[in-house]
């Protein structure tokens, strides 16, 4: 282990699984679920109101780790709801309804994010981002440390940036916790053996860039 | 904490937010108003495909009129040395007298060889006596009597071919 993890080691005090929560996951559509799905297929809009409100949260940070930026976010998860809506009775069953929104969703934000260039402006934080280094930052329990950890974090942060779109986006999805890999890898269109790759090398990366 | 998990913290805050709670209100507002049946949707693709075909159907048959009616008139038919050879005969029994039927075949057995010296004199056609020929079928379909005068010709007269040239002048 470098100097640098340890040092932030002894700065954060972060359980040991954080990064593999899941609590969001879901195996198996629910009977809630199909109900609300039979209903909508039939034009039932307050229904489909609902199954938004079931998969508004997964679905917007799905595009928020495409795009980067809240309100592209936004927009890219409301295209998503409205195109599953139309394309809601083509939709047979194949997969889950989840995993059917996701791979929607994505879509949308990866073509937004074509179309506006906004990868590239994503490395800059804008005045309004809330910087979510906050967080990490205010574990600490001493300004110095806080600074340290401000530090550490902000230059994983910028590393993260700096991996290509492929890894990067598979790093994020995977390290966001609402996801499994078998969800990613019908997202991205990728083998699952790539995916569990491409995060593998990802970390690898970016450790290698922060030990340098 | 190794660097895995510091990676992944850091990564996971980046998505880390709550959408906007107007979301679901512009979402609804955002739906068409109505979803349209999905047997009108089909239908009219359905339709469209329907007139395309019958259009398509329309176009090959008049193409095929078309096509083959300069065939019959014998622009794609037999040629001129064939209908001669097939009408020669026909004219030949019905000048005869034969009973005449409905011309329903073109095809005419070969032609054996027949090795015989070239005259150096041809005599005159013999006199034609006039020939009529009846309608031919099908019925409904007639034809005037054909009239052919007699033809009167000269003697031809052909020079001897010499022999050293082997023919070729």
């Amino acid at each position: 282990m470098s100097p640098v993890a340890f040092s932030v080691a002894d700065i954060l005090t972060l359980p040991p699984d954080a990064g593999t929560e899941s609590g969001l996951v879901i195996d198996r559509e629910s009977v809630e679920v199909r109900g609300l799905l039979d209903r909508a297929k039939a034009g039932d809009q307050a229904a489909f109101g609902r199954l938004v409100d079931l998969h508004q949260r997964v679905v917007y940070r799905t595009a928020l780790a495409a795009l980067g930026r809240r309100e592209d976010a936004e927009d890219a998860a409301q295209e998503a709801f409205v195109q599953a809506w139309r394309n809601l009775e083509g939709f047979r069953g194949d997969a889950a309804f989840r995993t059917w929104l996701l791979t929607i969703v994505w879509r949308k934000a990866l073509d937004r994010r074509r179309s506006r260039l906004l990868w590239w402006k994503r490395a800059a934080l804008t005045p309004d981002d809330r910087d979510p280094l906050d967080d990490v930052a205010g574990a600490s329990p001493t300004p110095e440390r806080e600074a340290v950890a401000r530090d550490l974090a902000r230059r994983v942060r910028a590393e993260i940036s700096k991996l290509s779109p492929t890894l990067r986006d598979t790093l994020v999805l995977a390290a966001s916790g609402e996801y499994t890999y078998d969800e990613i890898a019908a997202m991205l269109r990728t083998p699952l053996g790539t995916i569990k790759w491409r995060v593998s090398e990802a970390r690898r990366i970016v450790a290698s860039r922060m030990d340098g | 904490m190794t660097h895995d998990h510091i990676i992944d913290l850091v990564a996971r805050q980046m998505t880390e937010a709550e959408p906007p709670a107007d979301l679901r209100a512009r979402v609804i507002a955002a739906l068409p108003p109505t979803r349209r049946p999905r047997w009108i949707r089909m239908t009219i693709p359905a339709g469209a495909i329907a007139a395309l075909a019958i259009i398509a159907l329309m176009s090959g048959t008049v193409w095929l009129e078309r096509s083959n009616g300069p065939a019959v008139q014998g622009s794609k038919g037999p040629d001129a040395a064939t209908t001669t050879r097939v009408v020669a005969p026909a004219v030949a029994e019905a000048s005869a007298g034969a009973t005449t039927g409905p011309l329903d075949r073109w095809t005419v057995g070969p032609l054996d060889r027949v090795d015989v010296p070239l005259p150096s004199r041809v005599a005159p056609l013999e006199e034609v006596v006039p020939l009529s020929i009846e309608p031919i079928q099908p019925i409904g379909v007639s034809i005037a009597p054909i009239t052919v005068t007699p033809l009167v010709t000269e003697p031809l007269v052909v020079p001897a071919l010499d022999a050293r040239s082997g023919g070729r002048e």
